[in-house]
């Protein structure tokens, strides 16, 4: 029933997306647009674990790091290409998301986001010290050069727009992917260890397996979104490993929706922006910030997406289940 | 269900709201001003450091306004755009970006920490913008560019100054602690040269990681050692906290300390442990209005402003917004390369004495001053007695040793 | 004497722990707003320091100001969330006050941070032969110890204490029971609150008190919690003691890794008995 009228929708919605994306940087700083971006994969790929599969992690940050700093260590050290180094980047994120994925899958809830949180914190402090020659300890690593990407035309990342844009496709190509993945029959078990994993494993799924594969590939996405992080920079900063950017990824995707789509880049979107303007106006903007989360969590727990969803159904008397019910069996095994 | 509805009402209603600011301050945002020489100031307005950040702000503004109230430069006001660094590189780049790509700022200036001005400075040398740095740095080898000019003493000539002042008037044999980091290993580096040359005794060194709030397990070891007096290499809170506790282990008192760099806030802060044993270097002071007209005008412009003193992260910052200012004026244009030559050509007297930049490595050429704290007899910003001021020919090194990092290359340091 | 050192360290982080397992424990919630109570604690005492000149007095009305001010926060911001059923919503919550409350604090303040002096009794140091014992470490030990032998006895002895036990087993049997389980839960905060704003306060003139100096703590105070077990007061015990030792050793030894070395052991107890060393099971 609404399955069909679902993916029909869901469609216009990223027509829709890639059309306000491509008229961001009219109208929005170029480089706030482009950290958009960024940000944006980051809590897009974060959401696949927390939105979809119903696991909380506190230490994203780490393949987002590790993301960052492949990339950047590919530049630097051996002077890779663009597209390499985004591949390596993203390898190397990946890698580690299976195995830390794999060793912490069988914990729940608060245990298993504490568990990657630890792990977070391990690699920062690796970077920050024993690992220091390679990464450049907390003066990040400098000494990229300028970027250009040559195959299959030439494109000069030193500027501004032109960098833009070459964010925007990698970002585009990857939404894409992103959504066939959690509309094919596989992002329905995603949903369904969600829900219910029980249930789930009742059937004869193998649900850990599931849940590793899905969270190697949130942490792809993160740290897809790092290696071009550092190619946006130009520069690498110790702060990608630190658990306040994996707090970043929990904000935007709350802000924007948990349960969306879009939530997570629509809540970048608006926390990045918020944060750069705000903050050249009001010195205090920590208070607006941390106030934001309160008021979030009492009042719209949904998230803006969210909500809007919420009052949609409302609106049509459709019987499906608001989102935030669907959330409620989250934690509790 | 009424109640629903009534939420539904109330939440729509907010949503709206919301969409109405987005998009009011959406509009609003882009600046227009025109015909303005901007300047791009990045500070950490939010952090732990954010009242040297505030004292950043307050500098900048001030040197802005004192020439806007003379008409500006070449005819067009001044304009400074702050943005807030939180000390973190990361931000600083991007909002670097932001200022130079969006705003189009002629000039950048600013930051603490000396891994945001490697930063800032190799994007300045990559985007070829002029950046007026405040902190101290040690840019040697390939980090020199041309485009960067740093504001206060390099820590080389920090620990020179204090270190030359400490052989000379108490004892040889001294024990350091160093906080974990490269401003703290270049200090600690340039304190075993200076002792080397000056026929010092180094008794040993103990890392202390950033950011530490627990000195107490290294106090031992350093009394132990039996040192004439102790280093510390070391700012701000690590610093305030390790006095405290040296403090509380009786070592002041017993033992001189030297802070190789120092604040006047640490001293309010701990407030009256900061006494005569203990000593700091600092680049400016504000009760050196007793000695230099300039520091008279400098700290009575700025206490009419803001009803306090300078402090010297923030007198940095007025010193480089002025002589770029006065670099502009000198140069009759905006055009980057013409500046650059009228910085390197001017001779500044703004602050002290008359001071210009080195060539090769756009130092600022400086003195550094010797404090002695006052313990109990200082009240309200009188918290120290300058007891020195070395002259920058005693610390610098010239343009060759800069380049090469020596001798401090040829430093072992300590494990 | 390095022992010593770390003891006193880890009487502060057994205070932090003991109330993050208390709130954890009896509610389910992961309070990472712990450090900026904490912090409150310390400025509480350096504002009533200058007011009323005692020391112990000072520790006493801020220890219950902050508290009172936990009792607020519990009743009205996080209580509307518990008809959520879900822990990640006061977990946002808290994650949410620990940004703002210290922005709060430096505007009221100042960014600056501040000093307290060691109470006049309490300064100085003893001599053992070459040993050089602060004086004000040892009270640290000793007044937690105390604190802590009363917290045992209050909750094994007292009825509100088998009360606040047994919500931390089986919420729902008190409720059936007659007992007003948001009352426990509103109690059981304020007193993990309460741990936490003594911490902050005795910590206060050996540390720097500034805006931020809960956030470091409060990763650490994890560590320490996870480590001993969520939910266990013993666990909160042994764990600060473990991790205070080894913070006052390994930055002495090798500082590089010790950061490394306490994520790295909270991970390895996590995975192979996340309960903690005495937590209990079926919380995972």
């Amino acid at each position: 029933m609404g399955i069909l009228k679902n993916i029909a929708d869901k469609y216009r919605h990223i027509f829709l997306a890639f059309l306000i994306l491509l008229c961001m940087p009219a109208v929005i700083p170029v480089p706030t647009a482009s950290t958009i971006l960024i940000y944006g994969l980051y809590a897009l790929g974060y959401n696949i674990a927390l939105g979809y599969t119903g696991m909380l992690s506190f230490g994203h940050a780490a393949f987002f790091g590790l993301g960052a700093y492949g990339a950047g260590i590919a530049f630097r050290y051996f002077n890779a290409s663009v597209w390499s180094s985004l591949l390596t980047g993203a390898a190397l994120a990946t890698f580690f998301s299976l195995i830390i994925g794999a060793l912490c899958v069988r914990k729940r809830g608060v245990y298993f986001a504490l568990l990657i949180a630890a792990f977070g914190q391990m690699f920062y402090f690796l970077a920050l010290s024993p690992l220091k020659r390679i990464t450049g300890g907390e003066d990040g690593l400098r000494g990229i050069p300028v970027l250009s990407v040559e195959t299959p035309f030439h494109v000069n990342l030193a500027d501004p727009i032109s960098l833009y844009f070459f964010i925007l496709v990698i970002v585009a190509i990857s939404i894409l992917v992103m959504h066939r993945f959690l509309q094919s029959p596989f992002g329905s078990l995603l949903q369904g260890i969600r829900e219910n994993e029980k249930r789930l494993r009742a059937c004869g799924y193998n649900t850990n397996f599931i849940k590793v594969f899905s969270f190697s590939v949130s942490g792809l996405f993160a740290g897809l979104a790092g290696a071009l992080y550092t190619i946006f920079l130009g520069y690498v900063p110790l702060n990608s490993l630190y658990w306040l950017t994996s707090g970043t990824a929990l904000l935007m995707t709350l802000l924007g929706g948990v349960g969306t789509f879009f939530g997570p880049l629509l809540g970048a979107g608006i926390f990045i922006y918020f944060e750069d303007t705000i903050s050249a106006i009001v010195a205090r903007w920590e208070i607006i910030v941390g106030g934001m989360f309160v008021f979030l969590i009492l009042v719209f727990p949904e998230g803006v997406l969210g909500t809007i969803r919420k009052k949609m159904e409302q609106f049509g008397q459709t019987e499906s289940k608001s989102v935030q019910e669907r959330m409620l069996n989250w934690l509790k095994k | 269900m009424r109640q629903e509805v009534e939420e539904m009402k109330n939440r729509r209603l907010v949503l709206l709201a919301i969409t109405f600011i987005l998009g009011f301050v959406m509009v609003w945002t882009p600046v227009m001003a025109a015909d303005t020489i901007k300047l791009g100031c990045l500070s950490p307005l939010t952090g732990p450091y954010a009242a040297l950040g505030d004292s950043q702000k307050k500098n900048v503004e001030l040197a802005v306004e004192l020439y806007n109230k003379e008409g500006g430069v070449l005819g067009k006001k001044v304009e400074v755009l702050i943005r807030d660094s939180q000390m973190n590189p990361g931000v600083a780049l991007r909002k670097a970006q932001e200022l130079v790509f969006d705003q189009k700022v002629d000039y950048l200036v600013g930051t603490l920490s000396s891994s945001v001005v490697k930063v800032i400075s190799e994007f300045s040398a990559k985007n070829k913008i002029l950046y007026m740095g405040f902190p101290q740095t040690e840019a040697t080898g390939k980090d020199i560019n041309r485009y960067a000019f740093t504001g206060m003493v390099s820590p080389f000539m920090c620990a020179m100054a204090i270190s030359k002042y400490a052989f000379q008037n108490h004892g040889k044999k001294w024990y350091a602690l160093t906080a974990d980091y490269v401003w703290g290993h270049n200090l600690l580096k340039s304190w075993i040269y200076s002792s080397q040359v000056s026929g010092g005794e180094f008794l040993g060194n103990t890392y202390a990681p950033l950011g530490a709030s627990d000195f107490s397990a290294f106090m031992p070891k350093i009394i132990a050692a039996n040192p004439d007096f102790i280093v510390f290499n070391n700012l701000g809170r690590d610093q305030n906290a390790a006095l405290k506790q040296a403090n509380e282990m009786g070592i002041i008192g017993k033992k001189k300390i030297f802070c190789s760099k120092t604040e006047i806030t640490t001293m309010k802060e701990i407030y009256p442990l900061y006494d005569e044993n203990v000593f700091g270097g600092v680049t400016f002071y504000w009760e050196l209005q007793d000695k230099y007209p300039a520091a008279k005008k400098y700290v009575k412009a700025f206490w009419e402003k803001y009803n306090e003193p300078p402090l010297q992260d923030g007198e940095a910052g007025f010193f480089q917004v002025m002589a770029l200012l006065d670099a502009l004026k000198r140069a009759k244009t905006t055009d980057t390369e013409a500046v650059i030559k009228a910085l390197e050509d001017g001779k500044y007297t703004f602050t002290k004495g008359e001071e210009y930049y080195q060539k090769c490595n756009h130092q600022r050429v400086t003195s550094q001053i010797i404090l002695r704290g006052k313990g109990k007899r200082g009240e309200g910003w009188s918290m120290a007695e300058v007891v020195a001021e070395i002259p920058a020919r005693d610390i610098m090194r010239n343009c060759d040793q800069a380049i090469k990092d020596l001798p401090l290359s040829t430093i072992q340091l300590p494990k | 004497m390095q022992v010593i050192l770390g003891l006193a360290l880890g009487a502060i982080f057994i205070l932090l722990a003991s109330g993050l397992s208390m709130i954890y424990g009896l509610m389910d919630v992961v309070n990472f707003a712990h450090g900026a109570f904490y912090m409150l604690g310390a400025y509480a005492i350096y504002t009533l320091n200058r007011f009323l000149g005692n020391f112990g007095l000072g520790v006493a009305f801020s220890v219950i100001i902050v508290a009172l001010m936990g009792s607020v926060v519990e009743l009205t911001l996080l209580r509307p969330l518990y008809k959520r059923n879900n822990p990640l919503y006061p977990l946002l919550l808290t994650f949410g006050l620990a940004l703002a409350i210290p922005d709060i604090i430096k505007i009221i303040y100042g960014l600056v941070g501040k000093s307290i002096q060691y109470p006049e009794s309490l300064m100085g140091s003893f001599l053992l032969g070459t040993l050089v014992i602060p004086k004000y470490r040892v009270f640290v030990i000793i007044f937690t110890f105390t604190i802590l032998i009363a917290l045992w006895l209050f909750l094994k002895k007292s009825d509100l204490g088998m009360i606040l036990r047994a919500s931390t087993r089986d919420k729902e049997m008190v409720d059936i029971l007659g007992v007003s389980v948001p009352k426990v839960m509103t109690a059981g905060f304020t007193m993990g609150i309460a741990l936490a704003a003594l911490g902050g306060s005795i910590a206060a003139p050996m540390v720097a008190v500034e805006p931020d100096m809960g956030v470091n703590i409060i990763m650490q105070s994890f560590v320490v919690t996870v480590i001993g077990g969520l939910g266990s007061l013993g666990g909160a015990i042994i764990g600060g003691i473990i991790i205070g030792q080894v913070v006052s050793l390994t930055s002495l030894l090798a500082g590089a890794y010790a950061d490394v070395a306490i994520y790295f052991a909270m991970a390895t107890i996590l995975l192979l008995r996340p309960r903690g060393l005495f937590g209990e099971i079926g919380r995972e």
